[in-house]
């Protein structure tokens, strides 16, 4: 009787150790999803930003009045003798 | 036996008798309750370790989403965006002296009418200082640490384009609901929050928009115009590359100056497109075989008369007497179609512009669109319909007609989507497509010892093919028709196989005696002379992408 209180006295401590051990590892898992969540978010946001400005950077109106001012030519047109085709590809 | 009175609960003084061991019913029970108790503990703790609410951190952060999907160009290229900004405000119950705050603003932000803030100060508990903080104005902020200033945050929907795409994408309210344009046409789609991260793909290419609408700004100026159009199409799929109105705005300004006659010229815009129509109803006469290219009509005169509505000949003169049908659409007799008409039948011609789609409804995925008001048919609108009098239609229409014309007789619906495929038809034979397009490459073609009305879109390299149109407008005081006009311009390239349609408008274009040292102001002045102007700056990014152009080219390079 007294072995199968034992017994079952050790199966319960092993099993609110173990308990106890992944609640907290998981915990700490948690934790880190957390971050790495948010730092995921941030970087979305910063990437959003970073397309907003890209799109005002590489506007063909801005650029073309960049090209006029500091490059004193006006656009260009290229005629079709001046493009060739690459037959490899 | 001796009753044991023993209520000691050490186990070793429990009786023993014999070899049995007794063991006292009230230790028992004892022990039993502890276990209970430990068993409870023991499921409790089990519990409160399996309980996912426990395991979680509370929240440090709120997920990243905008109320509106961005919209994106063919390249991918953004042409709207939400994005977040701040709005300074005053409040008023943080306030400890006023005039020290009225000075901080003025001296930070001097562009802000202090007397405003003094009125707005008297009435309300909360004012909006400045909306749509630039970065550095919000650093300014924070640096005069003023407590009583302070920052609200909301969306709004940029467009780094400006007024690029104004017509097409139109604008959004505070609320950031769609009011116009493809932001209101698929408001629901935008704002589907299963998809935020997923753009709205568009088939527009910006640059070349760009390219387009600068020639478009260009043309208005050089043509004292009232404002100009084009629409740029691929032949074979329908969807729509550029499509540029003339005048437009900056959909990121709100509430600033309205600008008159803003509206889409493009879709919107119900015009009489004038000869252009030719090219349709020579188009129907072939495909029904009832003549052909090389067909002669003698003895044209300069008047006809429809009951007692006479209908003339432009500039007639000796030359346009025997003209065969290539030579009807060159020099663009008026004359010469009805005869065509005629020989066609009345309603083959009514029923074929009907199967172009000319009076339907653009199918376009944009809120702004007309649909031609054409009352009943008569004889005699029957007969002018032919050279483009008396029938409405929008550019976008106009555009997918000859794209059916041109590209081997299919109508496919038009489309600025780019995953959008839209229904095809048959309106005219390949054959009869193939006679058009020689029909009008001869009306541009420079070699053509007649010349055609469209020589001056006629671009070393493009083999561009196409028909001006020069249409009186109706009064807007009077019945009849006024001494403005409207201009256009319907192209497509290459010859062989056209995969480009190119549509150009100039409403009320003026002559340019500055360019042309006369003042003639047809369409062949100025619409066809923009179309080349355009098709000579977008041709090499479109050959770029188009391996059949690029051939075409390889090929012209050979020859000359």
């Amino acid at each position: 009787m007294f072995r199968k209180y034992l017994a079952t006295l050790v199966f319960l401590l092993l099993g609110l150790a173990s308990i106890h051990f992944l609640k907290n590892e998981t915990r700490e898992l948690e934790v880190k999803i957390e971050k790495k969540t948010k730092n995921i978010s941030d970087l979305k946001e910063d990437l959003e930003i970073q397309k907003v400005e890209f799109g005002y950077l590489s506007n063909p109106q801005r650029i073309s009045e960049l090209a006029k001012t500091y490059l004193s030519k006006d656009y260009i047109s290229l005629f079709p003798n001046q493009l060739a085709l690459d037959e490899k590809k | 036996m001796k009753k044991n009175k023993q209520l000691n609960l050490y186990f070793n003084d429990q009786p023993i008798s014999g070899n049995k061991i007794y063991v006292d019913n009230r230790n028992n029970a004892i022990i039993s309750i502890f276990i209970i108790i430990f068993f409870v503990i023991c499921f409790r703790l089990v519990f409160l370790g399996f309980d996912k609410n426990n395991f979680v951190e509370a929240k440090t952060h709120e997920s990243f989403f905008y109320e509106r999907r961005d919209i994106v160009d063919s390249k991918g290229t953004l042409l709207a965006k939400n994005t977040n900004t701040f709005d300074l405000i005053l409040r008023k119950s943080k306030v400890k002296k006023f005039e020290n705050i009225l000075l901080k603003v003025k001296l930070n932000f001097p562009e802000i009418d202090i007397n405003n803030l003094k009125s707005d100060y008297q009435s309300k508990k909360t004012i909006v200082i400045k909306k749509n903080l630039s970065p550095l104005d919000y650093s300014k902020v924070i640096n005069l640490g003023e407590p009583s200033l302070e920052f609200v945050k909301r969306e709004i929907r940029i467009y780094p384009q400006k007024n690029l795409f104004s017509h097409i994408l139109g604008k959004v309210d505070t609320d950031n609901n769609g009011i116009s344009g493809i932001e209101m046409y698929m408001d629901n789609e935008i704002r589907d929050k299963s998809n935020l991260y997923v753009p709205i793909q568009l088939s527009l290419n910006t640059n070349i928009q760009f390219l387009i609408h600068g020639e478009l700004t260009r043309g208005v100026k050089d043509f004292s115009a009232l404002g100009a159009a084009a629409i740029l199409m691929d032949a074979n799929t329908g969807k729509i590359i550029s499509m540029v109105s003339l005048p437009d705005d900056d959909n990121n300004r709100r509430n600033k100056k309205k600008i008159t006659n803003i509206f889409s010229k493009t879709t919107k815009g119900l015009y009489e497109m004038g000869s252009v129509f030719k090219t349709f109803t020579i188009a129907s006469a072939i495909d029904n075989k009832v003549i052909t290219k090389d067909t002669v009509f003698s003895d044209l005169r300069n008047r006809v008369y429809c009951g007692k509505f006479p209908i003339d000949e432009y500039r007639w003169d000796k030359s346009k007497k025997t003209l065969s049908v290539e030579q009807v659409l060159v020099k663009s007799s008026n004359i010469g179609t009805i005869e065509i008409i005629k020989k066609n039948g009345l309603e083959n011609h009514q029923i074929f512009l009907e199967r172009l789609g000319i009076f339907e409804k653009p199918t376009i995925e944009l809120p702004e669109v007309s649909q031609s008001n054409k009352n009943r048919w008569g004889k005699c609108n029957t007969f002018t319909s032919g050279f483009g009098h008396g029938v409405n239609t929008t550019l976008i229409q106009l555009t997918r007609a000859y794209a059916a014309i041109v590209n081997g007789g299919m109508l496919i619906d038009s489309s600025i989507l780019v995953n959008e495929n839209g229904k095809k038809k048959r309106v005219i034979s390949k054959e009869t497509s193939s006679v058009m397009n020689d029909i009008l490459r001869a009306n541009v073609d420079r070699k053509n010892k007649i010349e055609g009305s469209g020589r001056k879109a006629d671009i070393y390299g493009y083999d561009v093919i196409g028909k001006t149109g020069t249409a009186q407008k109706p009064s807007k005081t009077e019945k009849g028709y006024s001494k403005e006009i409207l201009n256009v311009f319907a192209s497509a390239f290459p010859h062989k196989k056209p995969n480009y349609v190119l549509t150009i408008l100039i409403d009320e274009p003026k002559g340019a005696p500055q360019i042309w040292k006369h003042s003639r102001r047809e369409a062949g002045w100025n619409a066809a002379y923009l179309a080349g102007k355009i098709i000579q700056k977008i041709g090499p990014s479109l050959a770029i992408n188009d391996l059949e152009l690029m051939k075409q080219y390889a090929s012209n390079t050979k020859n000359n």
